[in-house]
């Protein structure tokens, strides 16, 4: 027990504290931190980039997640069918899981390539005009929900999988006797009775969107074109790593912690109360 | 809705019906590894026959693979994360396996409010723990380090939880056997407790080197020399420095960096789902 104890405290609780402490400073990697109150964040709270960059976040955190919800539910559906490519369709969805983050970005950012790339190929077999996907501010933010859901949503088609697998037959085969259709069995009792998968679901996808900004690393977008892929986990990475302002970038974090703990409190609030388990 | 689903299904009857749903369901299948395709097929192209040429090279190119195990130090990358993935896997198992003993096998003043503690850490995104992380490591001089690699992820809340719900499960008898047989407590854990759970040990393993190995955030920070630079960082880097000149030559590092992983996936598919699945259902 101690020794995971003494790692949670060395770098789990001690930077908690120590980054609530940094964003009270000017600290930089050079010199000694020396305290400036709320200055960070009143900073941050007037900075166009901050607001930008947040709104950016909320907008990728929400389509993911909603996308995730209803194609993982819709995946684990299909792969809860029995028939001929019910394995293979089951090993495809979840094959992306398991590649890196590194490698989808890369894999993407030439598949997404503006000059003759095959996404644009298929656009232009489709009969649809060239898109120019990560280089322009209208469709960049979309491209990065496009690969990340690629990447993301087999964990909730599995998650789904697993939670029709937990519903006895009996309850749709019971509906189908009462004079249900099957679609109908499936609309009135098994999603219902999937609730507990859906708020998992939907909180798993939540967080875990605010960890995506590793594909900005890779996907060369720098948050832009404009600001529109600037995620703030790469806000705060380009603010402490790239112009060392470790003061403002912990106040930044500070509130990126606050924001997932509320989040986090309402997800409790909801499962503690609305959701019934069969 | 009712009459029109009841329309549909009659008219198209039932095995037309299954047709269509193994058609889409192949369709989504290909759609999902469409990219993955790609990349394998790519990564033996000419960067002239890439975007225009046909779908399956007209000739193999080898060479891709030679030029980027050549430009970067691949082999060095595998390695590090190699020798990372697997310390940090067996030190997981090794340190959740003894809290999860202590939490559930032993009694002792605190100990629901240290469970707590370390349930708490699950709350803390690692993101907003780079920056104070970053200057730990960097007061104590290591900086492209193992260490800086390891030690940090060495423990893990979501190992504690599986493996105390796993120890909890198993029959107290077991524990009365060994004690009448003169087994200390460390005996009990290392040579019953942990093997015959070995399913949830198992699980708990293939994660954690699966995140392991595909970390990038923090080996990007906390590495800038090759000599420990893991293979998702040498990829990134290498992507960012060749630019647009050779993307086959890229595509060809980039499958030697997911081509291990998805052997491995290949074959312990089913595993590898239900390991998923269920963390996901109980963390």
């Amino acid at each position: 027990m101690l020794p995971a104890l003494l790692i949670f405290a060395l770098f789990e609780y001690y930077p908690l504290l120590r980054v609530l402490y940094l964003s009270f400073t000017d600290a930089d990697l050079l010199k000694s931190p020396k305290w400036v109150g709320l200055a960070n964040y009143a900073r941050m709270l007037q900075n166009p980039e901050f607001l930008n960059s947040l709104v950016v976040t909320l907008g990728f955190a929400l389509a993911v997640t909603g996308l995730e919800v209803i194609l993982g539910m819709a995946l684990g559906f299909l792969m809860n069918r029995p028939g001929p490519f019910q394995g293979l369709v089951r090993g495809a969805v979840f094959a992306p899981v398991v590649v890196s983050l590194a490698a989808a970005g890369v894999i993407w950012l030439h598949l997404l390539n503006p000059t003759g790339g095959p996404l644009n190929g298929l656009l232009q077999f489709l009969g649809l005009p060239p898109s120019r996907w990560l280089q322009d501010p209208r469709t960049a933010l979309i491209s990065v929900i496009l690969i990340s859901l690629w990447k993301g949503v087999g964990l909730s088609a599995v998650l789904y999988l697993a939670g029709l697998q937990g519903i006895p037959k009996e309850l749709h085969e019971a509906a189908q006797v009462d004079g249900a259709t099957s679609f109908q069995a499936d609309r009135w009792v098994t999603i219902p009775l999937l609730a507990p998968i859906t708020l998992l679901v939907f909180f798993i996808s939540l967080v875990g969107t605010f960890q995506n900004y590793g594909l900005i690393l890779v996907l060369r977008t720098d948050g832009g074109p404009v600001g529109s892929t600037m995620l703030l986990g790469y806000y705060i990475y380009q603010n402490a790593f790239q112009y060392f302002q470790m003061g403002y970038a912990s106040a930044v974090s500070v509130f990126l912690f606050l924001l997932l703990a509320f989040l986090g409190w309402v997800q409790f609030k909801i499962s503690e109360g609305r959701v019934h388990y069969q | 809705m009712k009459s029109r689903g009841a329309f549909l299904f009659k008219v198209l009857g039932r095995a037309t019906w299954a047709r269509l749903a193994d058609g889409l369901t192949f369709g989504v299948a290909l759609l999902f590894l469409a990219p993955l395709v790609w990349l394998a097929l790519g990564a033996f192209k000419t960067q002239s026959t890439l975007f225009t040429g046909p779908l399956i090279p007209e000739s193999w190119n080898w060479e891709n693979f030679v030029r980027a195990w050549e430009s970067a130090p691949f082999g060095r990358y595998l390695l590090n994360s190699l020798l990372v993935s697997s310390v940090t896997t067996l030190l997981v198992v090794l340190t959740s396996a003894m809290a999860a003993f202590a939490f559930s096998r032993l009694r002792f003043p605190g100990q629901h409010a240290l469970f707590l503690l370390a349930l708490g850490t699950l709350m803390i995104p690692s993101d907003v723990l780079l920056i104070p992380n970053f200057l730990t490591i960097r007061s104590f001089g290591l900086v492209n380090s193992y260490w800086a690699l390891i030690v940090p992820f060495a423990a893990s809340a979501f190992g504690i939880f599986l493996l105390r719900q796993a120890f909890l499960k198993t029959p107290q008898e077991l524990e009365d056997a060994a004690h009448i047989d003169g087994a200390t407590p460390s005996q009990f854990l290392f040579r019953i407790l942990i093997p015959v759970n070995a399913p949830s040990i198992s699980a708990l393993s293939v994660l954690t080197f699966l995140s392991s190995w595909n970390a990038l955030v923090w080996p990007f920070i906390a590495t800038s020399r090759d000599e420990y630079r893991t293979v998702q960082v040498g990829l990134a880097q290498f992507n960012n420095l060749e630019g647009a000149t050779n993307i086959p030559e890229i595509l060809a590092a980039t499958l030697i960096v997911v081509a291990p992983v998805l052997l491995v996936y290949a074959l312990a598919q089913k595993w590898f789902i239900e390991s998923a699945a269920n963390s996901g259902l109980k963390g």
